[in-house]
């Protein structure tokens, strides 16, 4: 480890070794660190993918896709399923050898990575962000930097040292608990995701069992937080396990938080820009953030690759990354948003009668507009609010 | 910086038996009293303000506020 570098990232998660990898293609001297003695484990995500997310960044590679999805079984609380088409080509994939995978291609791309190093705190100099304190191996370094990139996560302390806003309130804040279920038996196809909505369950949230191969799934349940407090996401997701799956084993428990804001409001300062969960990407909706997360690291790269050959990384000229997030997703989540809101609201009658309704209708062979009115007959406010949700770009393919 | 009003009779205690140190907590807190450092959750007992939002996020409860017996060590509260 030196101790100069145009660029240091903090957490090699599948943001951090995509910026890693950007700012070494375009020339620069970068370091990537992640805390965990091992990148990509433990991992807390429920390893779902959408393929064209992917593509700029890696090729598909058996190594790490465990499933590839022909559907999504989207469920109610009374055993009726709507079987849709995945709104984009997805996989289920094993991120413990994928996040390794983008890092080592970062460390190709000629990225300095270090496992078990830990940010500890940043340098300033004359109020810009300038450079990384890390500990590694019992020492302590001072590791100076033209350019930070905050790529730590939910948690991110990065960000925060660097005096931005990253705390979500708890309702924009999902709880999670999954387990790696052994033994699941039919009830798993080995190319269907289900989604349950089940406010007994997973309140503000949904249950998930994605195919993980060999008999095997993640079954996880995310909450809105602040839902923890009368029984907490695990109890939960035992309840729900015993339901579905009375007889799996658990081969091993993932838990963590999603922020599902939209987005942070500030994500760039002086010689600092924040990436991936730090930086609130992920789908507001859904709290799927590994794609997303990956191309916002893209777009914030672009910006500062650009901006440090220019010589200037000030709050104004990284910013520019933050605008153009914003016009590439800036709409979409905000209906993702929306939707979530309206999906706590409406309340779980109507959500078991909606997908009974759809569970009913031939939907490959109708128009948008003729589901939703086929739907929404009998909840005409509804209509109403999902008809605004469409206008603002929430598009169901 | 820590602008809360400390509560000194409460302080957080971690169950290291249940935490699965995912850092749902450290996300939600709002002095910055949590912290990761090599797998293992700390909290800085001086900067918390006993809010317990870390309390209810928690996915596997394993922090709780409990009233401090003054007497004990201050490290048992960490």
């Amino acid at each position: 480890m030196k101790s100069r570098y145009d660029v240091v990232v903090v957490g090699a998660g599948p943001a951090g070794s995509v910026a890693a990898r950007c700012a070494a293609a375009g020339g620069l001297d970068v370091l990537l660190i992640e805390k965990r003695q091992e990148i990509g484990s433990p991992v807390r995500c429920a390893e779902a993918v959408g393929v064209e997310s992917l593509r700029p960044y890696l090729a598909l590679d058996s190594r790490w896709v465990n499933a590839e999805v022909a559907r999504f079984a989207v469920c109610n609380a009374v055993g009726d399923v709507v079987c849709l088409p995945p709104t984009e080509p997805t996989l289920v994939v094993e991120r413990k050898i994928f996040d390794r995978e983008l890092a080592r291609l970062a460390a190709e791309a000629g990225a300095e990575v270090q496992a078990k190093t830990t940010a500890v705190g940043l340098l300033h100099d004359n109020g810009r962000v300038s450079g990384v304190r890390i500990q590694r191996a019992g020492q302590e370094y001072e590791v100076s930097a033209r350019l930070v990139v905050a790529a730590d996560g939910p948690e991110s302390q990065t960000a925060r040292w660097a005096g931005l806003e990253t705390v979500p309130p708890l309702n924009d804040y999902y709880v999670s608990v999954q387990y790696l279920l052994s033994g699941v038996g039919e009830k798993v196809k080995p190319t269907e995701c289900q989604y349950h909505l089940d406010v007994d369950f997973a309140p503000g949230g949904y249950a998930w069992v994605f195919p993980k191969g060999s008999n095997t799934a993640n079954v996880g349940l995310v909450i809105e937080a602040n839902y923890a407090d009368t029984e907490s996401a695990q109890a939960r997701l035992e309840r729900f396990v015993e339901r579905h799956f009375p007889h799996a084993s658990v081969l091993s428990v993932v838990v963590g938080g999603i922020p599902v804001t939209g987005g942070i409001r500030q994500m760039a300062t002086h010689g600092l820009v924040v990436v991936g969960d730090a930086a609130h990407h992920a789908d507001p909706l859904t709290g799927g953030g590994i794609g997303l997360g990956m191309m916002g690291a893209g777009l914030a790269m672009e910006v500062a690759v650009d901006a440090l050959r220019r010589g200037d990384v000030s709050a104004g000229a990284l910013r520019s990354y933050e605008a153009q997030w914003r016009r590439r997703f800036g709409r979409s989540h905000q209906a993702l948003y929306k939707a979530r809101k309206l999906a706590a609201r409406i309340g779980q009658e109507s959500i078991n009668d909606l997908i009974k309704q759809a569970s009913q209708l031939d939907l490959e062979n109708m128009s948008l507009g003729e589901v939703a009115l086929r739907l929404f007959a009998k909840h005409p406010l509804l209509l109403v609010e999902v008809g605004k949700l469409i206008a603002t770009g929430f598009i169901l393919k | 910086m820590n602008t809360g009003i400390k509560s000194p009779e409460k302080s957080i205690v971690v169950r290291r038996e249940l935490c699965g140190s995912c850092g749902a907590c450290v996300a939600v807190c709002q002095q910055n009293a949590l912290f990761l450092l090599n797998a293992y959750l700390y909290v800085d007992a001086a900067a918390c303000t006993a809010c317990r939002r870390c309390v209810r996020v928690c996915p596997v409860r394993a922090l709780s506020l409990v009233d401090v017996d003054m007497q004990q060590p201050a490290e048992v509260l960490l």
